[in-house]
């Protein structure tokens, strides 16, 4: 029989703060990290985003003082997010070899890409440096935590836009099951960028003002940024170090629309047959699902997709079944958003508290028989929670999440 | 419980043309695939690369969203339709559920983002159309979208060895029972901005000398291969031709410079020895750029510990990309399949270390074992081993 | 500008700007832009619009203007002109 996967560490850096303590305390106060956007000059739509304020507290590990200078915002993140999740782990500083790490990434260093992009242009700079392209390919945040904390198993960096991170998990969970490696590092890391603003914000997605997921008004996503990490590994391998598991992971799956590059499949078939597959694989029934750390993006497509897929899985239970979208508070962190989640479901496990779906203040009227918790959230008893991640290009997986006995 | 993976089908494009037939004939016959850039202007004194044969999309792409496909894009879906076809396999026929899909890119469309960021930056607009295009799983999302495939998916990127990273993760989707079938490849482009920064950083050479003392530099290229691969039970109720097993091995990483090759070859050579101690076939990753050359050949020629295994770097023939490493595992089956060693381009003996690197012309022998070391900057190892049926 | 001129500008817009796979003179002037023929989606008209108000130093400021002007080639050439005479 395979063995049980267990979180047995977390790490956060977003707009609610630097680590998971300051992630949990703005939920549990139903804060919204969404502000002005100040990283970069956009004329377009929107002019708002989920901002990290960096701290003066970067990690540097193994690595060398000069490539930890250059490190770009992302890759930063991450350092700070894993390295955040192996000391909550209870891993010491030479964990040796046989760590995996399992990035989840859509831009990687683009800012810095495109500010040297646009200083060639502009013949500001004659030529397009070598070493200002090298953030580009997204396997460097991989290789910055692998080398900055000495993490020596298989390494793997996953892009399948907003689901990237949530594949990420899913991939470490699997490896872990499998036996592949005895520990796991899942990270999802993503910073924003004038690439994906622009590009959202020409699509229309952006909403003007933060976004309201499961609004009547809702009108669009809001972009976010961060990273998140949680360390994985077998039930016993944690008991056998005394580490004390934060929840288990019970069952993911992962599956396609194969209906369009942007748009969600409008029967959410795909969807479905991740939350299905998922439950189904972690054998837990819809009835014992407890919480649905949904998707929620605020746009008015997606919303609206997948409170339908919910409603076919779980039926009238919906009605008592509390949904909530965290980027309502995060933003929309594209790479990084599935590990975040990640991590806001496990805190909701294990501290047992609701996040709420802040800027909700008309309910669709379709939704109105059901507990989005809006504005504020709650204290609760939860043992079993899902968390969806659904990419562009109809890329859908589905995590689901328990309570360890106490 | 895992089950026997087994390789049926082979898609590739190469600078030799679109297929695997002329891909192998010009590999095994020595031929180069460089040439002068067409494709786009290059600076006075800028060697030679290689270029893929145009792909006509029309050929490939069927559903009305297609017309907006990117050249990696359709790399990879023309990779995966030939490979289906090599494989006998009908793209109506094939359980859309239970069809998995792991393709690797390490630069994705880089093209088009700088002229997404041109448009951004001269007018404050950014093109609606182009962006679907710019994210990393657009190969993903335009091969899901055309061949139909609903069942488990990933992208992955992984610098040099994007390629075997996705083959790795596609054997082991089948390997578990993930999926019956799976395409399993990938893709990446020459592009103008990229040819520059490597021109301009100096590590490009006109003559690539992979495991030679006297390399100066690689030759970049663009392609894509993807392999399809079924459960090997199920291959055979099939009547299905199998070129060879793929037996799955973890990958591993190294310390090493985020942006460099490690400096060390004994862990690499310690990692590697138990991987290669009963190998008839090695496909480098040797590209003729000097830290790389040096590292592996050290390594190889500690892990063999004077065992004679028959080496060949491909990259001085194909060029030097990020999914190059999907074309390096369509040359392992291929050898196993065929018992034949294409020669390494620009090498002369001997080489470094003493390593048994096949020079002039291809080498026939009994490969029942080929690997393919797979190594990338950043210290990450992603090998691949492949067995005779 | 003449009307066949502008609505050969339109076409030959039409098919470089949106990658279509089609001769600028197979587009029918009165048939739907958005409708079956083509193929378009929402992200083609997005698009459209940002082509539409470059080229021509029209503005299209809502889904309503949209809607009008994207009706079909000649709506479309009629929009430009009448917006032009503004």
């Amino acid at each position: 029989m395979a063995p049980a996967v267990v979180i047995t560490g977390l790490g956060a850096v977003t707009a609610l703060g630097g680590d998971v303590r300051a992630l949990a305390a703005g939920l549990a106060q139903g804060r919204c990290g969404i502000g002005r956007l100040t990283l970069f000059a956009h004329t377009g739509r929107s002019g708002v985003a989920a901002e990290v304020r960096e701290e003066a507290n970067a990690v540097v590990g193994r690595l060398p003082p000069a490539t930890a200078r250059r490190l770009s915002r992302p890759d930063r993140f991450a350092l700070l997010a894993a390295a955040e999740a192996c000391r909550t782990a209870g891993l010491g500083p030479d964990l040796g070899g046989d760590v995996g790490v399992y990035v989840g990434t859509t831009t990687g260093g683009m800012l810095v890409t495109e500010e040297a992009y646009r200083r060639r242009r502009a013949a500001e700079d004659h030529r397009f440096r070598l070493s200002r392209l090298l953030g580009t390919p997204l396997a460097t945040a991989a290789a910055v935590v692998s080398q900055a904390l000495g993490l020596y198993g298989p390494r793997e960096t996953f892009s399948t836009a907003c689901s990237s991170s949530a594949l990420a998990v899913a991939m470490a969970a699997d490896a872990v099951r499998r036996g592949v490696v005895p520990l796991a590092l899942a990270v999802g890391t993503d910073g924003l960028c004038r690439l994906t603003y622009a590009g959202f914000d020409a699509l229309q997605a952006l909403d003007t003002e933060p976004c309201r997921p499961f609004d009547r008004d809702r009108r669009g996503l809001s972009l976010g940024e961060g990273a998140a990490a949680l360390v994985l590994e077998a039930d016993a391998h944690a008991r056998v170090r005394s580490a004390r598991p934060r929840a288990a992971v019970l069952g993911w799956a992962v599956t396609g629309d194969a209906h369009h590059v942007t748009a969600p499949h409008p029967d959410g078939a795909g969807a479905l047959a991740a939350l299905a597959g998922a439950l189904a694989e972690a054998r837990v029934p819809p009835e014992a699902v407890d919480y649905i750390n949904a998707h929620g993006t605020g746009t008015r497509q997606n919303d609206a997709v997948e409170i339908g897929v919910l409603r076919r899985v779980f039926g009238r239970r919906l009605a008592r079944l509390p949904v909530s979208s965290t980027k309502s508070q995060l933003g929309h962190c594209l790479g990084a958003a599935g590990a975040v989640e990640a991590v806001a479901t496990v805190l909701a496990l294990d501290e047992g508290l609701l996040p709420p779906t802040v800027n909700l203040r008309h309910l669709d009227p379709a939704w109105d028989d059901l507990d989005l918790v809006p504005e504020a959230g709650r204290r609760a008893s939860l043992a079993v929670a899902v968390s969806s991640s659904y990419g562009f290009g109809g890329h859908n997986v589905s995590l689901v999440l328990g309570r360890m006995a106490r | 419980m895992s089950v026997s993976v087994a390789v049926t089908g082979l898609g590739v494009l190469s600078a030799f043309g679109h297929g695997v037939d002329p891909y192998w004939a010009a590999l095994v016959a020595g031929e180069s695939g460089l040439a002068p850039i067409r494709r786009f202007t290059v600076p006075p004194g800028a060697g030679p690369a290689a270029e893929v044969p145009a792909v006509e999309t029309r050929a490939h792409v069927r559903s009305p969203l297609g017309r907006r496909i990117d050249h990696v894009s359709l790399f990879a879906l023309a990779a995966c339709r030939l490979a289906l076809l090599d494989a006998g396999l009908d793209p109506t026929d094939l359980p859309l559920g239970r069809t998995g899909l792991a393709l690797g890119s390490e630069f994705g469309n880089l093209d088009e983002t700088t002229t997404f960021l041109d448009r951004l930056f001269a007018h404050g607009a950014a093109n609606p159309l182009l962006f679907p295009n710019l994210v990393m799983n657009a190969p993903l999302s335009y091969t899901t979208i055309e061949l139909g495939l609903t069942g488990p998916s990933a992208m992955l990127s992984a610098g040099e060895v994007s390629g075997e990273a996705a083959v790795a993760c596609g054997a082991e989707l089948v390997a578990e029972g993930g999926a019956d079938v799976c395409l399993a490849g990938g893709a990446d482009e020459l592009g103008e901005v990229l040819h520059q920064v490597f021109h301009e950083a100096c590590l490009l050479s006109s003559t690539p000398r992979p495991l030679d003392p006297y390399a100066d530099g690689f030759a970049l290229g663009e392609g894509a291969a993807v392999l399809v691969l079924e459960p090997l039970a199920r291959a055979r109720a099939r009547g299905a031709r199998v070129y060879a097993r793929l037996v799955p091995v973890a990958g591993f990483a190294l310390p090493a410079p985020v942006h460099g090759w490690p400096r060390d070859s004994s862990p690499l050579a310690a990692r590697l020895a138990p991987l290669v101690a009963d190998t008839d076939a090695v496909v480098a990753a040797a590209s003729g750029e000097p830290e790389l050359d040096a590292l592996e050949a050290a390594a190889l020629a500690a892990a063999l510990a004077g065992r004679k295994a028959l080496v060949t770097a491909p990259r001085a023939a194909t060029g030097s990309f990020g999914a190059a490493g999907a074309l390096a595992a369509a040359t392992a089956v291929l050898a196993v399949a065929h018992d034949l060693v294409p020669p390494t381009l620009g090498h002369v003996p001997p080489g470094r270390h003493g390593l048994g690197v096949i020079a002039g012309r291809a080498r026939a022998a009994d490969i029942r074992v080929a690997v393919v070391d797979g190594l990338a900057r950043g210290g990450a190892c992603r090998p691949l081993r492949f067995e005779a049926p | 500008m003449d009307r066949d001129r502008l609505r050969a500008e339109v076409k030959e817009l039409l098919v470089s700007g949106l990658r279509l796979d089609v001769r600028p003179a197979d587009i029918a002037d009165d048939a739907a832009i958005f409708g079956e023929g083509l193929g378009l989606d929402s992200i083609d008209a997005l698009e459209l619009v940002v082509l539409v108000e470059e080229r021509f130093r029209v503005s299209i400021p809502d889904e309503e203007v949209g809607k009008r002007a994207f009706g079909s080639v000649n709506a479309l050439v009629g929009f430009i002109l009448q917006e032009r005479a503004e």
